[in-house]
């Protein structure tokens, strides 16, 4: 699995990755690994794991944590005001768009990064439609496309992804079921 | 699996005192067996009134578990802090005064929509958690908390109050990073979880609690200091 996202990276700009739910943390944290060890700078963009834990746990694992940065779209929605870190924006929460996309900029910015993992479209659905999410997801691609960067999409194969996931081959470059 | 107690809105049945372990690593836990039972009965307490006020929401019986009790150091509760393999939507609350921690009800997303449609039958939004339905959801959290830390609060005579509940989204098995965001990694912690259940409907879900023993102590005092 890693080995492909690895390869079909190397071709293509823009790929969403399908996860069976019940193995998503493991495969997830074996995609962010192959990504760490693969790309010199990666904007971690999450809407369901908080930064602190995701870093240590990413620590754990091995992983590069210097080649990373975040936009943490979860903390915020448990801890009002979380400590200020050179690595992490927060947003306020995952249906915040606009202030996640300025985040993004911003990120984009700071640090130049190869690459974009957002993480993960499921939870972007729990907050908006499947029309939204497209619609956010072309702008987000074409904003990706215009500064060169490459973006990874994650997703869980269940029923209330389906009606998103059939139109992903539009959206992107690649599509990968794991 | 634990022995259910079933409560509605009329009746609400004085659950029995729940199993605890504790749970011990190489270090000693700095609480006394005494202050233990005293601090089971606070599994107990409150778990009634929590299950009567959703009774009283959704105007259906409410099916509550008996609660499963750990006192342990932090660094061990992740895993009985768990959730399902599946996202999950949480009603998260810190505790903001007289203790220190955090409380939960955690439900999988389909659960979460059934319960807004429940009040939002019409909504155009009925498949995702816009603004009327986080709303609607804090709502939920609140009248559950305040039920459950207000009959905490009787028993310890202390004020117990809670911030204004947020809507989490998470993994279930990532549940544990939020219920101890805020504390100290090198606390020891009382975790309760309850499972429950709404009846004639697909309602159902967990509720998490987490207490430091440092922040219950004193509490204990209270109650000894009157005995």
């Amino acid at each position: 699995m890693v080995l492909e996202i690895k390869n079909e990276l190397l071709q293509n700009s823009t790929m969403a990755v399908i996860f069976p739910v019940v193995d998503y943390p493991n495969q997830i944290n074996e995609v962010v690994k192959i990504l760490g060890e693969n790309y010199g700078k990666v904007l971690y963009v999450s809407l369901n794991r908080l930064y602190n834990p995701l870093k240590r746990k990413m620590q754990m694992d091995g992983v590069d944590i210097s080649k990373f940065i975040f936009v943490d779209c979860a903390t915020k929605t448990a801890v009002a005001n979380p400590p200020e870190a050179q690595d992490c924006i927060y947003v306020s929460s995952p249906d915040a768009l606009t202030e996640m996309s300025i985040a993004i900029t911003k990120s984009i910015q700071n640090s130049y990064p190869d690459l974009i993992l957002f993480d993960s479209l499921s939870t972007l659905l729990i907050y908006e439609n499947p029309n939204v999410a497209t619609q956010f997801i072309h702008s987000l691609t074409n904003k990706m496309n215009s500064f060169g960067i490459k973006i990874v999409f994650t997703v869980l194969d269940g029923e209330k992804e389906k009606p998103l996931i059939s139109n992903l081959n539009m959206l992107m470059d690649k599509v990968i079921r794991t | 699996m634990s022995e259910e107690k079933i409560l509605d809105g009329k009746n609400v049945e004085n659950t029995e005192n729940p199993e605890i372990s504790s749970v011990t690593s190489t270090n000693v836990l700095s609480i006394s067996d005494i202050d233990l039972d005293a601090i089971k009965e606070t599994a107990n307490i409150g778990t009634g009134n929590a299950a009567t006020a959703l009774s009283n929401l959704f105007k259906k019986r409410v099916n509550i578990s008996l609660p499963d009790l750990k006192v342990m150091p932090l660094a061990e509760a992740a895993k009985s802090i768990t959730g399902p393999k599946e996202m999950v939507v949480g009603i998260y609350s810190k505790i903001k005064e007289g203790m220190d921690g955090n409380i939960l009800l955690m439900v999988p997303i389909s659960v979460a929509l059934s319960m807004t449609n429940t009040f939002l039958p019409n909504a155009s939004s009925n498949n995702k958690i816009d603004e009327n339905e986080k709303a609607l959801l804090q709502k939920i959290g609140a009248a559950t908390y305040i039920s459950y830390l207000t009959s905490l609060a009787k028993f310890f005579k202390s004020k117990i109050t809670f911030d204004p509940p947020n809507v989490i989204s998470t993994f279930g098995e990532s549940i544990f990073d939020f219920m101890v965001a805020n504390v100290n990694a090198d606390e020891e912690v009382m975790t309760i979880k309850l499972g429950f259940d709404i009846e004639n409907t697909d309602i159902q879900g967990d509720f998490l609690l987490l207490f430091t023993i440092k922040s219950l102590k004193p509490l204990l005092s209270n109650i000894k200091s009157l005995e």
